[in-house]
């Protein structure tokens, strides 16, 4: 697990390879701390311009599950083949390193990724534990999965437990904010694309659907300690 | 510790994850319209055919309309927004919201429910556990989250892995027993997605049987929004 620690930070939403809105939001923040709270690839046509301005602005943050399938490929591990369909998006992700995604897929295309940006990738963790003035949060991509019954738990273990148990219930499954039960802190969630980033008081969701909704899909900063939002796209 | 232990024991990380990917898969692309060839088969053995039409947005906006044959036509269900039902018949004055309970309904005189036609996603309405690795399929055990919406106990899927999108899926009673079994054949690409061009469920409790056909598959053809409003249902 992460631990972070700041006095003022923009948590970002979905990316997904839209880098012109990325440019466009942190043209607009102050010189607060950046975290991605995951999905920075695919879909969209420049994750390669994406990871770059994370990588220049210091960003930190976790990975989500579109993340999962280019950290295995770029360790060299076998990797998720669904990632490259039509639906997850992949290909673009490949095509902004100009890797033709019907290439071997090998050494020689995974070269063509640099170094920093494999080094950035690969450092992000599925959890991480925010503190912003003092004020603690959760931040991990899918929020907490609908099928852990948390009663009777301590509300400071069920994340960190699960990232170690079942980390892949942190990244994939699809639980509506609002169905996830108040932690000890707040949760700082992506994945769910809404049209609208939602503060449900024990959860912040900020997946504003940026390259994923064909019309209207904005990118969402969080902004702490103030607990706003600002929207871009 | 044990009773977070054994609460972790009842999920299944692998198979929700599973179950996302499936309702990824299944709503590729930007927006669809897909006409279906119905042949219904009663207990008897006697067959009558149907037209839908069916147009999605994203994940969360359908319209289904039978075209086919004329005393039908008009007839159709509205999702507008991933969560609401409406289902019209021209002889209503206005479309009448569908309840939970009345989704497993079958859907005038076919072996497809309102469910089966007007859900785009699994995954915010089941969990799932994989019952068995098959090599080529991964087979998945579904479990409501509200049971008494559903007139099922628990959904069986079989997963194919290359492409996330199902082969089978079995409607089982809370003994286990399969009440309706929906198979999904002929996948080719198109557009976005492989599509199954062969659909056929079966009811196994009344011994009927409906089989659909792709007639047409058009992706990303940039559908209007108005598509999916209560005024053009009931036009």
């Amino acid at each position: 697990m992460q631990t972070e620690a700041y006095d003022r930070v923009a948590v970002l939403g979905d990316i997904h390879g839209a880098s012109h809105l990325l440019k466009a939001l942190l043209e607009r923040l102050d010189d607060r701390h950046v975290i991605s709270a995951g999905d920075v690839n695919d879909r969209g046509p420049d994750t390669a311009g994406v990871v770059e301005q994370l990588v220049q602005r210091g960003a930190t943050g976790v990975c989500g599950n579109h993340e999962q399938w280019l950290r295995d490929w770029l360790s060299g591990q076998p990797f998720d083949r669904f990632a490259l369909s039509r639906a997850m998006g992949g290909r673009a992700t490949l095509e902004s390193y100009g890797i033709s995604p019907s290439s071997r897929l090998g050494d020689d295309e995974r070269s063509k990724v640099p170094a920093h940006h494999r080094e950035w990738l690969l450092q992000r963790g599925i959890l991480m534990d925010l503190k912003v003035s003092g004020q603690p949060y959760w931040v991990v991509h899918a929020g907490v999965p609908k099928h852990v019954n948390v009663r009777g738990l301590d509300p400071a273990s069920v994340l960190p437990r699960l990232e170690q148990v079942s980390p892949q219930d942190l990244l994939w499954p699809k639980t509506k904010p609002e169905q996830m039960p108040p932690l000890d802190r707040p949760i700082i969630m992506g994945h769910v694309p809404q049209r609208q980033p939602w503060d449900g008081g024990h959860v912040l969701a900020i997946d504003t659907g940026a390259a994923t909704f064909r019309q209207g899909g904005r990118l969402t900063a969080l902004l702490l300690p103030e607990r706003e939002f600002l929207s871009v796209g | 510790m044990l009773t977070f232990l054994m609460t972790l024991a009842l999920a299944d990380e692998a198979g929700d994850a599973w179950l996302t990917k499936v309702d990824i898969a299944n709503n590729a692309g930007d927006d669809a319209h897909i006409v279906l060839d119905l042949k219904v088969t009663d207990a008897k053995g006697q067959a009558a055919e149907r037209t839908i039409e069916i147009w999605q947005q994203g994940d969360d906006k359908r319209l289904v309309r039978f075209t086919a044959p004329a005393r039908l036509e008009g007839v159709g269900l509205l999702v507008p927004d991933g969560e609401t039902v409406y289902f019209y018949l021209p002889a209503y004055e206005r479309a009448k919201r569908v309840s939970g309970e009345q989704r497993s309904d079958a859907f005038m005189g076919t072996d497809f429910s309102i469910g089966d036609l007007s859900a785009m996603e699994w995954n915010p309405e089941y969990s799932a556990v994989i019952e068995q690795d098959e090599g080529a399929e991964v087979r998945l055990l579904l479990t409501p989250d509200n049971p008494k919406e559903h007139g099922h106990a628990s959904v069986r899927m079989w997963v194919r892995k290359t492409d996330s999108l199902p082969s089978r899926i079995e409607y089982l009673d809370k003994d286990g027993e399969v009440l309706r079994r929906l198979s999904l054949s002929g996948y080719r690409d198109a557009g976005p997605r492989p599509l199954a061009h062969h659909l056929k469920v079966e009811d196994l409790e009344k011994g009927t049987w409906t089989e659909a056909t792709v007639d047409q598959a058009e992706f990303d053809t940039g559908l209007d929004d108005q598509l999916f409003t209560l005024r053009e249902l009931e036009r």
